[in-house]
């Protein structure tokens, strides 16, 4: 089975937020006092655990990790080798400005066409920067293929493969014919592994594959943002935290149950 | 030019979700003067009960898309049904509840129809003739201010972000029906649908939610947690660190990416407040964080603070509750 895990680079979503700012384009992030830090997105590090997995299950398949980004995406290419990713492809031309889920999701169709396609493609929930949410079915629509979303565990079968998925709380278990997209929530089976050292020393020597715009026979139309931040305004800080303070717990656990008592709200 | 709202209903009866959607986009239609009608899929009684009211709830009228997609969960019969809805309507903006169904429906039904995709959006603004949406991102940190740069957008409402509608029965409108296309198979079959009901906690409904995350130690913490909401009438819910640790299921976990969640009060035990622990109760009215570290960040999102050891506190605190109760009966 050839399988495809996306991944990407994003800003830590854990900055807190006293230190975030806008930049002077009023449309990016900045951090106050230091370089923004980037981070591997979580629900793609989870679909990356669960690619691997699944190829180390099926003799014969492989895991491609394929990134949308600059150079400084490498990072998160070489983690993916570090975690034993048999190849990784980084799609990216200077031409493509501010591309939103729809764009990423025709540029990928097409670097997957061109390194020959997928069987299975894996793909985070929601990313952790801009959360469109959006990338996983319109991918499926771009390769016209099924699509499974927040899938927590993946087995192969006789007829494609097997899907337990989250569908709002209830647990859904799910066949799905192959080629495929499943979009990935992170599940106690799929949390991402360590890398071992020895993998961790390969991956700085391993290469990645760099396609741009000319190899990838792109529509113009459908590699276009279909969306544009115009700006960003930083949303409010809540009030300062009343502290309920006492004794000893006993104290502090009436404290809190005549306040809210009060309140109405017990 | 008309707006549509996909309006999900329960044999008739708009959700709250429902009516929540419909109330943004009658706002969002008066202010760009347009119509705006309802998206209902089924058929019989049914249908024409949640197309009326679709109208009641501020539609101008009602599109009905009849057969074979009845409360269907397939995403791309689905979405077949809102390519159709848009289409016979002519129709340039298409909202969406944004819960794990609207995740499916934002991107292919935008991409069948070459529409921008415009998610977890909280509100709009109209500036220079033209509608700018605004949704939060990064973790709730910023608000973006987004335009479509294609004449036809689907838009995904955020969950718990929008007032939920009062009816008015005296509105009318009129009611389409039209036929379901014929949808291709999708591939994809159900197997098995556990997780009955009564496991898998009302979170988005709840008044009162006990959370509990890494703090509590232990899949065992949580006994205590049960204990405390049954006592207070609510739910119990959990961060994600808790869920992935497999100490509760995931349909536990309060978050972005989990339940986005609107309680009165929202109890958090054991919690650090990460980023989007934190986007998923900017609803809540009343946070009470309980944790034994006073840096923790969810100190920055409550509104009361106990510095306290949660193995020690809850089970005290549930006592002086039923003490409380106790009293209050007497």
């Amino acid at each position: 089975m050839r399988i495809v895990i996306c991944v990407k680079q994003v800003l830590d979503p854990e900055l807190p937020a006293r230190v975030f700012r806008i930049d002077e384009s009023g449309r990016r992030p900045a951090i106050a006092g230091m370089r923004p830090v980037f981070v591997p997105d979580s629900y793609a590090e989870h679909a990356l655990e669960l690619g691997i997995q699944l190829r180390d299950r099926i003799p014969g398949s492989t895991a491609t990790a394929l990134c949308v980004g600059d150079s400084t995406s490498d990072d998160v290419l070489r983690r993916a080798f570090a975690l034993t990713a048999n190849s990784a492809v980084r799609a990216w031309d200077s031409s493509w400005i501010d591309l939103d889920a729809l764009a990423t999701s025709h540029i990928i169709a097409r670097t997957i066409a061109a390194i020959g396609g997928a069987d299975l493609v894996l793909c985070g929930r929601q990313a952790s920067d801009i959360e469109e949410s959006v990338l996983g079915p319109a991918l499926a629509e771009e390769l016209d293929v099924p699509c499974v979303t927040s899938a927590t565990r993946v087995t192969p079968c006789e007829r494609g493969i097997i899907v337990e998925r989250d569908a709002d709380g209830a647990l859904l278990t799910v066949e799905s014919s192959l080629p495929a997209v499943v979009t990935v929530t992170s599940a106690p089976t799929n949390l991402p592994r360590m890398a071992k050292v020895k993998d961790a020393m390969m991956s700085k020597r391993k290469p990645i594959r760099v396609v741009d715009a000319g190899a990838l026979s792109l529509d113009a139309q459908r590699s276009m943002p279909s969306a544009r931040i115009e700006r960003l305004s930083l949303a409010s800080v809540s009030d300062a935290c009343e502290m309920i303070v006492g004794d000893d717990v006993r104290e502090q656990a009436a404290a809190l149950a005549g306040r809210l008592r009060t309140l109405g709200l017990i | 030019m008309t707006h549509l709202a996909f309006v999900p209903h329960l044999a008739g009866q708009l959700t709250p979700d429902g009516r929540a959607v419909l109330g943004l986009a009658r706002r969002t239609a008066d202010a760009c003067r347009v119509r705006m009608r309802g998206v209902v899929l089924g058929d019989g009684p049914s249908a024409a009960a949640a197309a009326r009211d679709a109208i009641a709830c501020g539609a101008d009228g009602s599109i009905v898309v009849s057969r074979g997609v009845d409360a269907c969960r397939d995403g791309e019969a689905v979405a077949s049904a809102l390519v159709e809805a848009i289409q016979h309507a002519h129709a340039s903006v298409l909202f969406v509840h944004f819960d794990g169904l609207g995740k499916e429906l934002v991107g292919r039904v935008a991409k069948r129809i070459g529409a921008s995709a415009i998610t977890e959006v909280t509100g709009f603004a109209v500036e220079e003739g033209e509608v700018v949406w605004e949704r939060p991102v990064y973790g709730g940190k910023a608000l973006a201010h987004c335009r479509s740069t294609r004449p036809m957008v689907i838009v995904g409402v955020r969950p718990k972000s929008q007032p939920v509608t009062a009816a008015d029965g005296m509105r009318t409108g009129d009611v389409d029906t039209i036929s379901a296309p014929h949808h291709r198979p999708s591939g994809i079959r159900v197997l098995e649908a556990a997780g009955s009901s009564q496991d898998v906690p009302r979170l988005g409904d709840a008044r009162v939610i006990v959370s509990g995350g890494r703090g509590l130690g232990g899949p065992g913490g949580f006994e205590m947690l049960r204990t405390l909401a049954r006592r207070l009438g609510g739910v119990v819910g959990a961060s994600r660190a808790a869920c992935d640790a497999g100490w509760v299921p995931t349909s536990y976990q309060v978050g972005q990416t989990g339940s986005i969640v609107a309680p009165e009060l929202y109890i958090a035990v054991g919690i650090s407040g990460a980023m989007q622990h934190l986007a998923g109760i900017t609803g809540a009215k009343m946070v009470v964080a309980i944790n034994s570290d006073p840096e923790a960040p969810i100190f920055t999102r409550a509104n009361l603070g106990v510095v306290a050891d949660a193995a020690a506190f809850v089970p005290a605190f549930e006592a002086e509750v039923r003490a409380l109760d106790s009293g209050a009966s007497r």
